[in-house]
Parts: C-alpha cells; structure tokens; sequence
C-alpha cells in the first residue's frame, strides 16, 4: 500500500504537472528565441509576441534598407511575420539554421516581391543623409574641421552604399549591420559563400572607386581653388 | 620583393574572420613580408569600420512607427487568437481525467451486464448428402439434415424449424434459389428441387440454414450435364470384305428416356489393330436416330472390327467380325432326351439338319464325337450314321462311368459334336454342352443383404437347380443353430429363409428333395457383419411398374438414440438422388412407401442410413426397378406365306401402345438379313428396353436361369413374375449402389477449412507480432538522434501510468462511452472509429509526405500494413481460423507496443515542434484500443483473437484488475438476438403443425412445378431421310416405303426391268422360261428410321433378292416419348427347284477350276437336267464336266464343271439347269488374274 500510495503520489503529480504545462505565460526576457518558438508551438501565443518585439525592429531596418520607402517597408514587416505565424508552428527549433537567418530571409523575399512595383524612395529614406551630416562627434576633443570631415566621409560613403546594385547592398547591410557570416547571408539569400564573396568584393571595389572619384573630385577644386 | 599572392577577396575575408587557419596564417605571412599589402589592408580595414559605423548611424534610429507597429501587432493578434477550442485543448489533462472516470464508470458498468449473461446455445450443424451430378432441367433432391453438433448420436438434437435455402448457379455468388423450406421434426426437409434448364456444365451449390443455434452455409461444386443412353445396332453381326455395314444409334435421355433429338452422334470404325477407319458425326432425328453407313473396303484386313458410337460422354459399342466366311448351307442341332445326366448314365438324343429355306436334310451322313473335359481332347463317344428323310438321325450311347463323379458345387460339362454331310457332300456341324454331376440338385444361398446383419432378421434366398440350370421345385430343410427349418420352394427353386444372426459367423446346412426324389446338400458359412450398428433395407419387390407403390422397411440394430432416431431413405435414379423420405425408428424398424411416378423409370438405388454423430452414417443399399407400362406393340404381317426369288413382299407394320391397344406413331429401324447370319447372334426380345432401362451390372446378374431383363415382360403369369422378381432380389442382393458423391457436414467443412485458415492465420499473426517491432525500431532509430526520445518515453510512460492507476476511472469511461456508442450506432461504431482511424492515418501519411519525414512514412506504412494484415487474420480468425495460443499472446503483447511506440512517436513529434503530426499520431495510438475493443461487438467478426483483443482486462490495468473491471465483456451478441428471435422462428409452424407422419412432406417449400406430362399430341415431323419413299404401282393405304436395292448392281449386260416393279432383283431372260438369279445379298434391307403414320401403319414393299432361304425381319420401333418395342417376322424365299453355284472367287489365268453345281429337287417328280453353262470368251469348258444329271424327286445333288480360266479381268460364270419341268438358272462374279 505505501508503494502504491507512493507511486500514485508520483504520477498524480506527473500528470499534474504534465496537464498543467499549457498553463504557464510567457516571459520573454532571458528566454532564448528557441525557448520562444518552441512555447508558441506548444500553445502560447504570446510567445509570438514577445518574438514580434523581439524581431520587429531588425526586420523593418532590413526592408526599409531593401526597399527605401517606409511605407513599403511596414507593410513588408507585417507581411513577413504573418508568414512566420503560419510557418511557425511547423518551425524546426532544433534544426541547422538560425531563427534569424530565416527570419530574414522571409523578409528579404517579402520586400523583393514588393519591389517589384516600382516605388520612389521616400522622404525618411532623405533624411538618413541629413541624420549623417549632424552624426554627433564621438570624440569631442576634435577640431571642428576635422569633423566636418567625417561626417562629410559618412555622407559620401551612405551614397556610395546607396549607389551599390541591390545584391551587393543587401550583403553589405547584412555583413557590416547585422553581423552575418559569410555562410548565414548565403542561407539567408540563397546564394553560396563564393557568391557571397563575390558580390563583398566588388561592393568594396565600387565603394573604394566611388570614394576615391570623390575625393579626387574634392582634391581638384581644392587645387583649382 | 615578395610576390602578392592574396588577393584582395582575401583579405576581406581575413578581414571578416571567414578564412580557414592555414590561409589566415598564409595571409598573415605575406602581409609581414609585404609592407604595400599590409598598408592595403589597413585601408580596407579603415573602409569596413568606417561602413559599419556609417550604416549604424544611419539606420540604427530607424524605428517602426508607433502606428505601423500597433497595426501590425492588432493584425497578428488576430491571427494568432487561439480557437474557442483553443480553451479546451488547454485543459486537456483535467478532461483526460474526466473521461478516463466516465470510461471507468462504463467499464464497470459493462463489466456487470457481461457477467449476467446466459451462456451460448449449443451450434448448429447441417448435413448434405446427395449426388453431385444433376441432369439440366430434371427434377433432384437432397438430403439436408441440421441438428446440433454433439459428440455422440444422444446428445445431437434435431433442429426444427431451421430455415433451408438451395441455391444453385454458375458461381456461389451468381447462384438463385431453387429450394427454400423449413425443417421438420427429425431436422430434415424434403429438398426436392428443378435444375435450372439452362444451366450446363461446372456450377455451384449452395445450402444455406439458419436456426437460433447458428447458420451455416455449404458450397459444393456440382456438375450439371445431360446423361445419355445410346443402343448401337448394326444390321449384321458378321460382314465380309466389300459388305456394307449399316448402323443405327437410339439415343435417349438419361434422365427422362425420352429420344434425344438434334444431338451431335459420333460414329467411329475402330479396325483389327484398333486404327480409325471411319469418322463420322451426324445429329439424331426427332425419335432420336442417329444412323452410318459404311463400306467396308475389298482389301479390309479380317478380324474384331469395334464400332462405336458417342454422344456427349455415353459411349456404346459394338463389335463384329470381318472375315471370308462362307455361310452355312443348312442347320444342324442336337437335343438329348435330358438336360443334365448322372456320372455313366446312358444319353439318349436326335440330331436334327435343315435347310435354311425350311427343308430337311435327307440321307446326310452323321458324324458324333463326345469329349469330356479332357484337355487331350480324345473323344469318349463316336457314333455314325444317317439322317432320315426328315432330316433326323436318333442316337444313345453311355457317359463315362468315371467323369462327373467328383462334381458337388459344380457340374461337369460334356461336349457333344454332331457333323453332317448332306448328300451334295456339304458339311456343317454343331457342338452341344450338357451337365453331368453326380448330385442331381444343386443348392446356393444369398443372403439379402449380400452380408449377414446381425440382431436382425435376414431374408436368404435359397436357390435349387439342377445340374443344367433349370430352378427345381423342390422341399427344403434348412439346419442353422442346431435348429432344423422345412421350407418349401416354389415351382421356381426359389425359397426364401428368414433367419437372425448372432455372432460372427452363420453356419447353414441345406438339403433339398425334388419330387422325384433327386437330393442334393450343401453347407454355407456366412460371415456376419462385423460393424456394431447394422441397418438392413427390405425391398418389397425388386421390379415395379410406374404407378404402384414401392414399399421398404428399415430393420435397425444398435442404434444410438433410440426411439429418437431417424432412418433416411434417399432414391436414386441416374446418379442424381431423385427423392428423400424420412421415417422414425419403431420398434427398430423403419417403414417408407413411396409412390412411382414417370420421374423414377429405371433402375432406382435405395440408400436407407441413420446418421452418426460425427456425420458418418450406416447404411444399406437395395435396387429396384420401374417400368412403364407403355411398351410399343409392332405387329407385322406379309401378304403371302413363302416367296419365290424375285417376289416383291407387301408388308404391313402396325405400332401400337402395348397397355390401351392405341396406335402410335413410331420411328422403325427395320433390317431383313439371311437368317444363316442373322442366327450367329440372338438378342432376347425385349434387349433394347433392357438395355437402355437398366444399369450394365444388372443386366449382367442372372439366378435361376432366370435373366433380368425377362423381368420386363409384363405379360408373364403371376406366379412366374412373383419368381423373378424373388430372382432378381437375389441377383441383385449385396449391389452397393452409388455412393454419395455430394456428402457435406458443415462442421466437417469447416475443419477442412480450418486446417487452411489456422496455418495463414498464423503466417499473419506472425506479421503481426513482427511489424510493431519494426515500428519501435523505427521510432527508436528516428528519435534518437533529435534527442527527445527520452522525453518521449517518458511522457508515454507517465500517461501510461496515469492510466493504469485511474483505470477503474479510465474502464467505466471508457468501456461507457464504448458501450453507449455501441447502443446508439450498433456496429456503426465500430466503423466510426475505424473511419477515425483511417482518416487520422491520411493525416499521418500527408504530413510525412510533405515534410520528407522518413520516420513518419516508416511509421504511416507499417501502421496501415499492421491494420490491413491485423483485418485479415480478424476476418480469418472469425472463421474459425485462430492462431495458435502463444501466438495469440504474442499478438497481444505486441498490439501494446505499436500502442506505445505509436504514443510516442507522436510525443516524440510534439517534442520536435511538429505538434500537429504529435498528436494526430498519439490519438492514432489510442484510438487502436477502442477499434480492437469493438471488435468481438461485430457479429462477423467474433472470434477468439477479438475477443481476446477486445478483453478490457488488457486496458483495464492493475487497480482495474484488483477492482473487477477486467472481466471479458465480449459474448454480448448472443443476449441481443438469440432470444428474441427464437421466438418467432416455431412461430410459423404452429398455425400449420406438420403431421408427425409426413416427415418426408416439408412444411414450408416453394416447390416447383412437376414436371409436364408428356405431348399427347405428336407434332408434324418431316419424312425420313433415308429411305426415300418411292411411289408404288398400287395405291397404299398407309406410308408405303419402297425400298432401294441393298445388292450389288445389276451387270450392265442385263435387262432393264419394267418400270411398274420397282428394282426387282430378278431377270426375265426372254429366251428363257425361267429368271435368271444373280443377287445374292446377306442383308436384304435395311432402314434405320421408317416412320408410321399417326395411325401407326406402315407398308413396305420389298423386292426379294434371288437367295432361296429364310429372311428374318428385325424391328425396333421407339416413339417420341422413349417407348420401345420389337419385332422379328421370318420371310421365306422358296422354290421347288433351284441351282446353287460355287466356284472360287479369284483365280488365276490358265488355271483349271472346278465349279461345283447343287441341285436342289424338291418337286413331288423326278427329272432330267441339262446344265448349260453360257459360253463366254474368258473360259474354256473342259471334258469331264457334268451335262446331264436324273434327278428324283426331293434330292440334293451335286455337278461338275470343269473349267479352264482364259482371260485376265472381272467375269461372270452363268449356269442354267433346264429340267424337264423346272428350271434355274443362277450368274456367279468371278475374277481371273494374271498369275
């Protein structure tokens, strides 16, 4: 009888337990994007929430990057995650590729497919170049020409990027803003690594020519000056 | 200077962390050595600094709007709003347990209903026995017997009021009925049933009961074709090369005797070395006439020629000889003043000779040898002597002292051979058998039965005769047991003892004692039937006539049951059981009468049987026969007495029903053949009837000198007719008849059935233990490497053991919502969770699919192979087919692990995030329990493997089990229908109770039309082919047939005869007074078919060929309802003076040949005759011949004529003898080769 009582005891509290897992809420900090996805699959739906608030900024900074026009962008951030809720409970947490290559990747599409109408880029996308030009100094202490040089050097170098194809843009936003490795651009595009070193490369050429032709150009009306 | 071998790819690669060791330690070596690279590099790393902190400034504020940001989260809300159901789900554990108590409480209360239960009935069993050869159209029967199995007689029982159903048709599934009836009180039923008309060939009979004890269903296959009965005849017995053989084929049916019309007859010529000479199909006439003539060629080799004739697989032959033989020139018999003699006794007798034109043989030389059985062959008598003027020549002499002495059980045999000479030096001979034995009366015994039966009365039949065969009349006493018996048989030696063997074997002493005193004695052991029950079935009569009733009676011995049981008679006619009777045992003794109808004429096999309790049956076979008395009379009569050569014969035949005297109309196959061949063979009258009424082995059995088919005259005094129909139950006694070739036990056919079903149930099961496995491999192997195969089995073990510990809860939920689906959807519940199943296995199979989830396809395959091979063995195993125990085990355990390797591989797919998959898979799981569970509820589908996969025990757990809730609930059926429906079932049979007498009567049948009488009206029917009727000179008063000639063509050289005689075979030669004879056929005419008139009447002309000698007529009439009659009428062809010439047939050029000439004087005077031989070119007469003989009156001489061949080629050799009153002149063919 003790064994029993002990035994039903155990498995009382088991299956409490068990039945009661669906209970729990959601608390996104400290908890992993896995941990995230895997609540939501099992029945939270605020685990999509929190990954939502989680995400939500990467991914508008990504297709605002991609597309230039806010507006566009916003539609395109809704879009990618009502993807991701459809897909999600399908989601392999345990899988090869990050949340985030995916993530991403789901987005990229998404803005591409919208770009496909042809939108004009919009005012914000403007107002990057002027936010470059008042880029606080980091250092102080620097003379006020010298810093006016720098934010000169961003302002050319923002156009430059800005004059990159839109292949080599993406790489480049995804290499030197988010971080990606060579390997988790090419999941995220679909392309290889070599493609992936490629398109960095002729990205680097480009911005060094583009820079180069500007400075040169500032250099010759310095000297005609 | 260093070389620059890193390229600029590489050094953002370096640049970014993304090259491999040893090319970062490459790069790293070059940038030392090479300063301009290493300043390169700062730069680009300056460039991607600079980018990156460009990019961050300029896009690191950028921010989704509040607005864009509140849309978006509204929209996903809404989309990620779980289902009201959603609610549920979430407290799925709280109505787990919920449900796992409503299941208990259900289970418990199951658990009570099942332990009330009454237990089952015992099961049917059914009986079939019959035949398994019907005729398409004819009216069967079989014997259906149900009752309940036991293991001995007393503990079956018969089943009354089952319901009977025979079908019949091209498979069991296409089969319609044909009988449909209730069983009486001894469990039987008269299944009498019609064949389908249509129906020929392989077929299927299905027997169908159903009684509240069960159902059962027999299929046996059948076959249903026509019988037919062929008699063969040919016009001939003997034939010579270049003869033509006639044959004529009656074909009737088997069944009904009626001709077979429109039927393909085979005619086959089978020659001495058995090579087909002949083939010929032709198709029988409206009387059933099929008919062949053949010429046999000039060169035919002699010997057996075998003719033979089919017609579907009946086959009759016939075999004749073909040789040169010569005909005998007269007739010679013996008779001895007594048939049989005493060892030296003297024999007395009178050889007789006469000419086949009716003449005697005057002053022949007589030659007498007497042989005994010497095999040396040296005669023991020789007598000489010479015919009187009448022919006859008297004789005695004395047997041997010595031969016949030794003879007791069977008589010596003497051979005496007569030879005469007649006085034109032609010989023919006779031999003449008779009996010789020192015991005068022979005496045999035949017990009824053909075994002695023990502890009941045996009729033996006592047989005397004499040494010859002639039956004895004659007193009996008959000592067995010490006991002596007087009998006393009739005036035909037959006696008939009634006697009741005890023990193994009967002892029987005989002595009988004619009137005269003759004696004879005999002793007999018989043998007594060993088996220890004995049935013994007693036959009125032997012989009945359609329209009496045929009475037997069953004598029963050691009969389980006693007055309970029932002996069965079945009849058989044709190989198809025709009528069943049924009677009680009285006093051990059964008693059946059965009226004869047209059905059951011929010979009828009665199988009287009791039934034993494992199918088997005792019994006892007699044979009767059924006449109609519907015979045909053929009357025929010639308008002259004798006939001269030449003559046409005016003949009438008149057909006429033998019973009422009213004429009908017939086919006639008519043959006129020289007797002197005609005689070499002799059928008794009535053989044609015989043959085609009675089976071979009875006409082969003869007592008494008494032949069976002498049973059939009709017209025989009563004491006579009472005699052979004793003799024929004699002759037939021990006759084991036909054997059931239809005998079915259902139980026996489902042993038969077992022994298949067992082994595949068990090749399944095994399957069956094997695939889940395979299933834990799979979900062992697929779940491992994702690392939540231990969480898996841990959630499964958990849930497991949750629901072992609630299972009084899970037992009465469970079992009451099982229980209640039940009620509501009755077997639909099982379909609806097996439909559940199937539709939850498509989900499975789609997401494994989709998602290229090698484990779940595994799963999803194995799974449905598990339930497809787990369907078949249920199917298999409800019939009967239960595998073997520790199978049935293994199965068990096995069935729980594909439970719990499904569960968890389905919680093994939540773990993985494939929540959906999870639980479609883990309800599969479960669902599988309640599908086994149902399973001994569908009434096809209970058996031992179902019940014990449907036993709650299994799912009950140990608290179940420690509270009650594991008691089998699966013999539920029987309370829902068995009860119910037995009342209504005798429910019928009470507003009309069946008379306990007529058991044989069934109660309820849909019995089909008996079937018609036969027209009374004759149709219309063509006129016969062959021969073709030729107009007379005179008017007919009925059909008139003339005849073609069946000689050999006249010569050409000859005149051509007057128009007003039809083909007379005779010549008028005009410069002579008298016709010239050159026709000289054996047979005469020959018709294979010759129709009456409606009146019966038939007239034929028939020119008579130029033989001098008696032609006898054969007739066979038959009618289109099957009735036969014969005929034979003698023509004699006679005139008072006439020549006979013979001479070789071939000779050879330049040869001298002697042509011998009878003369044959039988006018009251005496005369001179001038043989003139007419002069040809081919023959030189040489001197010596004979020209002129003085002939007295009635002598037979001989001529001479001496010849010398010429000419090679085919001749004619013409010889007149020109009396001085009478002449004759005679043409003979002879051929003249060149040597």
């Amino acid at each position: 009888l003790t064994v029993l009582r002990a035994a039903c005891s155990a498995c009382i509290s088991c299956a409490v337990s068990f039945a009661s897992l669906a209970g729990k809420s959601v608390k996104s900090l400290g908890v992993s994007t896995e941990d995230l996805i895997r609540r939501f699959q099992q029945g939270q739906p605020r685990a999509f929430e929190a990954l939502y608030d989680r995400f939500k900024d990467y991914v508008y900074r990504t297709a605002f990057f991609v597309t230039r026009n806010s507006g566009e962008a916003e539609e395109a951030v809704q879009e990618t995650f009502l993807d991701v809720l459809r897909a999600l409970p399908n989601y392999r947490v345990e899988g090869p590729a990050r949340f985030e290559t995916w993530l991403y990747r789901v987005t990229v599409n998404r803005c591409r497919s919208r770009m496909r109408r042809k939108t004009l880029p919009s005012a914000d996308w403007d107002d990057i170049e002027e936010r470059l030009e008042r880029i606080p100094e980091p250092h102080p202490t620097h003379d006020p020409e010298e810093i006016a040089l720098h934010r000169e050097r961003a302002v050319e170098l923002w156009q430059s990027v800005d004059a990159l194809p839109e292949a080599q843009r993406i790489v480049v936003l995804l290499r030197y803003q988010q971080g990606f490795s060579y390997g988790e651009i090419a999941q995220t595009l679909s392309i290889s690594e070599g493609t992936v070193k490629s398109r960095l490369y002729h990205a680097h050429r480009k911005l060094k020519e583009q820079l180069q032709s500007e400075n040169g150009l500032v250099q010759a009306e310095v000297g005609v000056a | 200077m260093a070389l620059h071998l890193v390229s600029e790819m590489e050094y953002l690669a370096y640049l970014d962390g993304q090259l491999s060791e040893q090319d970062r330690v490459r790069v790293e070596a070059h940038l030392a050595e090479c300063p301009a690279c290493a300043a390169e590099l700062d730069r680009l790393r300056t460039l991607q600094k600079e980018l990156g902190a460009t990019l961050d400034a300029a896009l690191a504020p950028v921010r989704l709007s509040v607005a864009a940001d509140r849309r978006i989260r509204e929209r996903l809300r809404t989309r990620a709003e779980p289902r009201p159901w959603w609610r549920l789900w979430q407290q799925r554990g709280l109505l787990t347990q919920a449900l796992l108590a409503v299941l208990v409480l259900a289970f418990a209360l199951n658990t009570t209903r099942v332990l009330s239960l009454p237990p089952a009935p015992m099961p049917q069993e059914t009986l079939v026995l019959g035949q398994d050869e019907f005729a398409p159209g004819s009216q069967a029967a079989l014997r259906v017997v149900v009752r309940t199995a036991g293991e001995t007689l007393a503990e079956t029982e018969p089943i009354q009021g089952a319901t009977v159903i025979v079908r019949i048709g091209r498979t069991p599934g296409l089969a319609s009925i044909v009988y449909t009836g209730r069983t009486d009180s001894s469990g039987t039923t008269d299944v009498s049933f019609a064949v389908p008309e249509d129906l020929e060939g392989e077929a299927s009979l299905v027997v169908e009961t159903s009684s509240a004890s069960g159902e059962d269903q027999i299929v046996r296959p059948i076959t249903i074709a026509r019988d037919y009965k062929l008699f063969l005849s040919s016009d001939k017995p003997a034939y010579r090369p270049g003869q033509e053989i006639h044959l004529r084929a009656l074909a009737l049916d088997a069944v009904d005797l009626k001709p077979a019309t429109g039927q393909e007859v085979v005619f086959v010529l089978f020659g001495p070395d058995d090579e087909n000479l002949k083939y010929h199909v032709t198709t029988t006439s409206d009387f059933g006439i099929a008919a062949l003539d053949f010429d046999l060629p000039a060169t035919a080799s002699h010997g057996q020629y075998t003719l033979q004739a089919a017609l579907g697989d009946t086959i009759s032959e016939r075999t004749v000889t073909v040789d040169a033989y010569d005909l005998p020139d007269f007739r010679v018999t013996i008779e001895t003043d007594r048939p049989f003699y005493a060892p030296g006794e003297r024999v007395t007798g009178l050889a007789r000779a006469e000419y086949f034109f009716g003449e005697p043989v005057a002053e022949g030389e007589v030659i007498l040898h007497g042989y005994t059985e010497d095999p040396d062959r040296t005669p023991a008598v020789q007598i000489l002597g010479q015919t009187d003027a009448e022919g006859r020549f008297k004789f005695a002499f004395d047997l041997p002292s010595s031969f016949g002495l030794s003879a007791v059980q069977r008589p010596r045999l003497f051979d005496l051979e007569a030879e005469i000479v007649d006085t034109a030096g032609q010989r023919e001979g006779i031999s003449h058998l008779f009996a010789v034995a020192a015991q005068p009366v022979f005496i045999t015994a035949i017990p009824e039965s053909g075994l002695l039966k023990p502890g009941i009365e045996n009729a033996i039949f006592i047989l005397t005769s004499y040494p010859n065969g002639q039956p004895v009349e004659a007193t009996l006493t008959v000592t067995v047991d010490g006991q002596e018996h007087t009998l006393t048989g009739g005036p035909y030696g037959l006696a008939e003892f009634r006697h009741t063997p005890t023990g193994m074997v009967t002892d029987l002493d005989v002595r009988a004692r004619d009137s005269q005193g003759a004696e004879g004695r005999a002793a007999f052991t018989f043998e007594n039937d060993r088996a220890d029950r004995v049935l013994l079935l007693r036959a009125e009569r032997a012989a009945y006539e359609v329209g009496d009733t045929l009475r037997a009676e069953a004598l029963a011995a050691g009969m389980e049951g006693g007055s309970a049981q029932t002996v069965y008679l079945d009849v058989i006619r044709a190989q198809q059981t025709v009528a069943t009777l049924a009677a009680p045992v009285e006093d051990g003794r059964a008693v059946f009468a059965l009226d004869l109808d047209e059905t059951m004429v011929g010979t009828l096999e009665l199988h009287a049987y009791y039934l034993l309790a494992d199918g088997g049956d005792v019994r006892d076979t007699r044979l009767v026969m059924v006449d109609m008395p519907r015979q045909v009379a053929v009357a025929v009569t010639a308008d002259r007495e004798k006939y001269n050569p030449g003559d046409t014969a005016h003949l009438q035949f008149q057909t006429t029903t033998a019973t009422t005297d009213q004429p009908v109309q017939s086919a006639l196959g008519i043959g006129v053949v020289d007797e002197s061949v005609y005689a070499l063979e002799t059928l008794p009258p009535g053989f044609a009837r015989a043959y085609l009424l009675m089976e071979q082995e009875l006409r082969e059995r003869h007592v008494q000198g008494l032949s069976v088919p002498a049973l059939l005259d009709a017209e025989a005094e009563t004491e006579l007719r009472n005699s052979q129909d004793a003799a024929a139950q004699a002759a037939w006694a021990g006759v084991q008849g036909t054997p059931f070739t239809l005998s079915e036990t259902s139980t026996v056919q489902k042993e038969r059935d077992l022994t298949a079903q067992i082994a595949l149930a068990n090749r399944l099961g095994s399957l069956l233990v094997l695939l889940p496995l395979f299933l834990s491999v799979v979900v062992v192997r697929g779940l491992g490497p994702t690392g939540v195969l231990r969480e898996a089995l841990r959630r499964v073990g958990i849930g497991g053991l949750v629901l072992f510990v609630a299972s009084p809860l899970v037992a009465l939920v469970g079992g009451g919502v099982i229980w209640l689906l039940r009620m509501a959807l009755g077997v639909g519940a099982f379909v609806l969770v097996l439909l559940a199943v199937v539709a939850l296995l498509v989900r499975l199979a789609v997401h494994g699919w989709r998602r290229r989830d090698t484990r779940v396809q595994l799963a999803t395959g194995l799974l449905a192979a598990y339930l497809i091979i787990g369907g078949l063995l249920v199917t298999i195993a409800a019939r009967d087919g239960d595998p073997a125990g520790i199978l049935l085990i293994l199965i068990v355990i096995a069935f729980l692990l594909a439970v719990a390797m499904l569960a968890t591989l389905g919680q093994g797919l939540v773990l993985e995030g494939w929540s959906r998959a999870g639980w479609v898979t883990t309800a599969l799981a479960f669902l599988l329990v309640p599908l086994v569970i149902y399973l001994p509820f569908v009434p096809d589908l209970d058996s031992g493997l179902t019940q014990t996969l449907g036993n709650p025990t299994l799912y009950a757990g140990p608290v179940g089990w420690l509270t009650g809730c594991g008691v089998p609930a699966a013999t539920e059926e029987p309370v829902a229908t068995a009860p119910a429906e037995e009342v209504e079932v005798p429910a019928a049979p009470t507003e009309a109770p069946p008379p306990a007498e007529s058991t044989d009567e069934p109660e309820v049948t849909e019995e089909p039309p008996p079937p018609t009488a036969p027209p009374t009206s004759i149709p219309t029917f063509p006129a016969p082919a062959t021969p073709a009727p030729l107009p007379t000179a005179t008017p007919a008063p009925a059909a008139t047939v003339t005849p073609p000639p069946m000689a050999t063509p006249m010569p050409a050289t000859t005149a051509t005869p007057p128009p007003s005689t039809p083909l007379p075979t005779s010549v008028p030669i005009p410069a002579e007074p008298f016709p010239l004879r050159q026709v000289f056929p054996e047979t005469l005419y020959w018709s294979a078919e010759s129709l009456t008139d409606e009146d019966g009447n038939l007239a034929l002309d028939l020119p008579l060929a130029d033989n001098v000698t008696t032609w006898r007529l054969t007739t066979l009439a038959s009618t289109r309802e099957g009735n036969l009659g014969v005929a034979t009428y003698d023509l004699v062809v006679f005139q008072g003076f006439f020549i006979d010439l013979d001479l070789p047939a071939i000779v050879g050029q330049g040869e001298e040949i002697t042509a011998t000439v009878t003369l044959y004087n039988y006018s009251e005077r005496a005369q001179t005759v001038y043989l003139e031989p007419a002069p040809a070119g081919w023959y030189t007469l040489l001197p010596g011949s004979d020209y002129a003989l003085v002939l007295p009156a009635n002598t037979v001489t001989t001529a001479h004529l001496f010849v010398r061949a010429e000419q090679p080629g085919e001749f004619d050799l013409q010889v007149a003898a020109v009396g001085d009153h009478s002449s004759d002149a005679v043409i003979r063919e002879v051929t003249v080769e060149t040597p």
